[in-house]
């Protein structure tokens, strides 16, 4: 069974995705072009079912930034996709990943900036988890 | 006229293509590129090695194996065979309908297998309380009834299996073991169909009962 990629809406519009912000923020062709092939390769992987660890080696997936949520600890995970792009997301149980932030990065590091922006995404998607059914909130 | 709804729907689905439309179509063949490169990766991890591993075994370069697994390049049929070889796998080139799902890769198997491991258990567990239906078809008609929603709960080839006393494809008669549909109460039924003899698309063993899904 493939893994199911989910984006994050801000309302019940699709056009609400976060994800679409992101494409739309990309400037330049070539970071664009680069988002656009690592979603198709992202998808690619997705459809085998295979964890991502499996089939990323370990420099092009792992885990970028951890955090305390309810006393739990929440891990963000971060794929190297095409180019300079970065993909920012969170596992869910039965083979689901949420994805955070798409962005062109240059740089390994996370700013505190950024940790913050990828925390309060993380538990915005776990928010609406815990309030609502997948079913209910399926986004692709 | 269009109402409301529908011109927001409309705009969602603008939304949503015009993603990437600043862009210039991709090439069918760099997608095809980038598949074959996911195949192979994922043949590579569901084996249980690693991009060193094949590396070394096939004297390659890491940096010409990472080239391999890019997804940008042409690779060699012959590269794609020493691969495949090495990971103790055969291929083929079957072509199918663009409409048409891909033939099934090895892990999407396992997974089927897996999973079909519960479906199997539920059914003996209850099988006391069920009555199954059976229903001879040839795999075609199975096809059809999944594309068409109508598929029954589990499907079995026409082969002997522990499960049931006799063989399926010689006589379409069986008992259930150490049970008797006549004297059990019947909570519910299953609805089993039987793909008939010849070509059939889905097998049983002793301990999966593979359900046939597209």
């Amino acid at each position: 069974m493939e893994q199911a990629v989910y984006v994050i809406c801000t309302t019940t519009s699709k056009a609400s995705s976060t994800t679409l912000n992101d494409v739309r923020e990309c400037q330049g062709p070539t970071d664009k072009e680069s988002m656009r092939s690592s979603f198709t390769n992202l998808l690619g992987y997705a459809q085998t079912g295979l964890q991502f660890e499996k089939v990323y080696d370990e420099k092009r997936c792992h885990q970028a930034h951890s955090y305390q949520r309810n006393g739990k600890e929440e891990k963000i995970w971060r794929i190297w996709g095409t180019g300079t792009i970065r993909i920012y997301f969170i596992y869910l149980p039965l083979n689901r990943i949420v994805v955070l932030k798409t962005k062109p990065k240059r740089t390994d590091k996370l700013s505190k900036g950024e940790k913050e922006e990828l925390e309060t995404l993380a538990n915005f998607a776990l928010d609406c988890l815990e309030q609502y059914s997948f079913e209910d909130r399926e986004l692709l | 006229m269009n109402t409301h709804n529908q011109l927001v729907t409309q705009q969602e689905q603008e939304d949503i293509v015009d993603m990437f439309a600043d862009l210039p179509a991709q090439d069918p063949f760099d997608i095809k590129k980038e598949q074959i490169a996911i195949a192979l990766t994922s043949l590579i991890a569901f084996a249980g090695k690693t991009r060193t591993n094949i590396a070394s075994e096939l004297g390659l370069h890491k940096s010409a194996v990472t080239r391999l697994l890019s997804g940008k390049n042409n690779t060699k049929l012959k590269t794609i065979w020493d691969v495949a070889s090495y990971l103790g796998y055969d291929f083929d080139v079957i072509f199918h309908s663009k409409n048409e799902p891909a033939p099934k890769q090895p892990w999407q198997i396992q997974f089927e297998r897996e999973h079909a491991t519960y479906v199997t258990r539920t059914v003996i567990q209850n099988v006391e309380q069920q009555r199954i239906n059976i229903q001879i078809q040839t795999p075609q008609e199975a096809l059809r009834d999944i594309d068409n929603g109508v598929a029954a709960s589990a499907y079995v080839s026409a082969v002997q299996d522990a499960l049931f006393h006799s063989t399926l494809q010689s006589t379409c008669h069986f008992s259930l073991p150490d049970t008797s549909s006549e004297d059990t109460g019947l909570a519910r039924e299953i609805d089993m169909r039987v793909p008939g003899p010849t070509n059939t698309p889905v097998f049983i063993t002793n301990t999966a009962l593979i359900p046939l899904t597209r």
